[in-house]
């Protein structure tokens, strides 16, 4: 979510660098987040590769920003 | 304390996404040098001609040689390019046109009142540059905007050897330095 909340959109591949995560957990994670209406996923083609793009949503920024000041919170007590 | 990682994790994650989306400035290198050369190309043939070429020569020449390298360096970028910023539609939609005003302007100008063309050419630069500068917080770009625009008005009042020398001036400035920081921080 902090990747898609800096950036307006970003590919499946660049997500899985930046997480170091393996496609099939970072998939489960991007139909949890889809599943809870933080992010869009776009599925296309580039080259005959298959590709996809998630953006969030302003859910998902609304989101994001609260569990952000939560923790900000939490840790000034 | 996992709570203290867990932000820890997300700002470094936000400078990390923050940073593979900022520009390298080369189409800044690219057209600023080109226009930097070609200008200074043409101030020299006026003040010492060689025979058979037409000083104007040189901007046809320098222009599509930057065309060609940029629209193959632009495709090379698109392809490999993984995460897109908000600002980026804004931006290309704004180089395409000042790209087609650009052009305009110098025909209409050289072909109405040519001692005009080289302060409208400031005046697009100084807005393209401002404008970026602006939308991606870049101190150089928005210095080199109004310097242009300042630029503009000066070039005015000389003549037209002179006015090659001020947009030569204002290309370095607007374009050529603040590329080579944009290309340095890239790094």
């Amino acid at each position: 979510m902090s990747i898609l909340v800096t950036a307006e959109e970003a590919e499946f591949n660049y997500l899985k660098e930046q997480t170091k995560a393996t496609s099939g957990n970072l998939s489960v994670q991007i139909d949890k987040l889809k599943k809870a209406g933080y992010i869009s996923v776009e599925k296309s083609f580039r080259n005959n590769f298959p590709l996809t793009i998630c953006k969030k949503t302003d859910k998902g920024l609304l989101a994001f920003e609260k569990y952000v000041n939560d923790l900000k919170a939490y840790l000034k007590l | 304390m996992k709570e203290q990682e867990a932000l820890q994790l997300i700002e470094t994650v936000i400078s990390k996404t923050k940073k593979d989306l900022t520009d390298n400035g080369i189409f800044y290198l690219i057209w600023g040098w080109a226009v930097f050369i070609a200008a200074l190309s043409h101030l020299a043939l006026e003040v010492m001609p060689i025979a058979y070429i037409p000083s104007p020569f040189v901007w046809p020449i320098f222009m599509s040689t930057a065309g060609i390298i940029s629209a193959i360096i632009a495709k090379k970028q698109m392809a490999k390019q993984q995460v897109k910023s908000y600002a980026e539609e804004f931006i290309k939609t704004m180089w395409f046109a000042f790209g087609i005003s650009l052009a305009l302007s110098i025909f209409i100008t050289l072909w109405a009142e040519p001692m005009l063309c080289y302060p409208i050419v400031l005046i697009f630069y100084g807005m393209g540059t401002f404008t970026v500068g602006k939308i991606i917080k870049f101190k150089p770009l928005i210095i080199g905007g109004i310097i242009c625009w300042l630029l503009s008005i000066a070039s005015l009042f000389v003549n037209f050897n002179t006015q090659l020398a001020i947009l030569a001036a204002g290309i370095l400035i607007s374009y050529i330095i603040p590329g080579h920081i944009l290309y340095k921080q890239a790094k």
